[in-house]
């Protein structure tokens, strides 16, 4: 919990840092992707696809180890399970900390399948320039670069929910 | 997958061919920036003689990664024995042909007008001067074309080579030269 906090602002004060840089530096920018245009692309995809995936991430993520600290026998209180998935429900008394961990996984799954979905528009346009659909071998290499860096945020989302998925079995075993 | 420690094993395998495909792009797009920015020397492939329009065409490789341009061209006629023409010298005919990078180009020579046609034995032997981006300087290209000799294979080629260079003790004369130089 503190480390992700400290995660969290570690990550506000980057996003600023670079920003204010970003800004006062765009002519430069602009000129070293002009000379890079791959990793410039690289960069891009895994920057923004990191800032769609990062509510997945920090979601699974802490959706795993919930569910392996209370299969592992540790007993965390329901109003703070509830308050980090971020969902309501009335008669909290009669929920147990399994259906509140299912509720947590449940209100993911929409942004799940948006980011998958906007993964493979990414992934499907640098197949297209891979199969020579479209013409330009700069604009191939830029999605492809493109889709790799978003390659990696995706892989993440993928393996902490397989993560998740199995530490929430393990933890309905101990209930059962 | 239902048990954490397989789901990790299924993660770290899934990462490292992303990490593969990631480190191969990179790799693949600095070894082709490398090779775009070197100019090689052209190749001509095939040569073939067009009765129609007295002229011969030359299948030129360019196997490098920067256009190159052929500025000149110039043959020598050698006369076989079936021919009644003389030997004659055409040169300096200015042209302007680009060859683009890793493509091959057809260049057409015509011979001196008003000459008979080229009989069996006939050698023509083609010199064609380029230049690269990369300098001012002229390098030439030199292809000796006889007609009706057979395109033979690679191996065959090789074999006849050595056979006369172990004959004659030095080879008569390669199919392609190769000169770079000022003019």
């Amino acid at each position: 919990m503190r480390f992700e906090k400290i995660l969290w602002w570690l990550f506000i004060i980057l996003f600023v840092i670079g920003s204010v840089l970003i800004f006062f530096h765009l002519l430069a920018l602009g000129a070293l992707a002009a000379l890079y245009p791959e990793v410039a692309a690289f960069l891009i995809g895994f920057l923004g696809f990191w800032l769609f995936a990062n509510r997945l991430i920090f979601g699974y993520g802490g959706l795993a180890n919930s569910a392996a600290a209370y299969a592992k026998g540790h007993e965390p209180s329901k109003e703070e399970l509830l308050a980090r998935s971020r969902q309501t429900v009335s008669k909290l008394e009669d929920w147990t900390i399994t259906s509140l961990l299912a509720l947590w996984q449940a209100g993911l799954e929409p942004f799940k399948y948006a980011y998958y979905l906007a993964f493979f528009l990414v992934f499907l346009g640098a197949m297209l320039f891979e199969l020579n659909f479209f013409e330009g071998p700069l604009a191939a290499w830029a999605a492809k670069g493109l889709m790799l860096g978003a390659a990696i945020p995706t892989l993440l989302v993928f393996a902490l929910d397989l993560l998740a998925n199995a530490y929430l079995k393990e933890a309905f075993l101990r209930e059962i | 997958m239902k048990n954490p420690a397989g789901v990790v094993v299924i993660s770290v395998l899934l990462a490292l061919f992303v990490g593969w495909a990631i480190g191969s792009f990179f790799t693949e797009t600095s070894v082709s920036k490398a090779i775009a920015s070197i100019p090689a020397s052209p190749i001509v492939i095939d040569a073939k003689y067009d009765r129609e329009e007295h002229s011969i065409v030359y299948s030129i490789l360019n196997p490098g990664g920067m256009p190159e341009t052929i500025v000149q061209q110039a043959f020598v006629f050698k006369p076989g024995k079936e021919t009644r023409e003389k030997g004659y010298v055409v040169s300096n005919i200015p042209v302007h042909i680009t060859l683009p990078p890793g493509e091959t180009t057809e260049v057409i020579m015509k011979l001196k007008a008003g000459t008979e046609k080229l009989h069996l034995g006939d050698v023509v032997l083609a010199t064609f001067t380029y230049v690269h981006p990369l300098s001012t300087d002229l390098y030439t290209v030199v292809h000796p074309f006889e007609m009706g000799a057979k395109k033979a294979s690679k191996a065959a080629q090789a074999a006849k080579a050595q056979k006369e260079a172990s004959s004659q003790g030095a080879p008569k004369e390669t199919s392609n030269k190769k000169e770079g130089g000022h003019e």
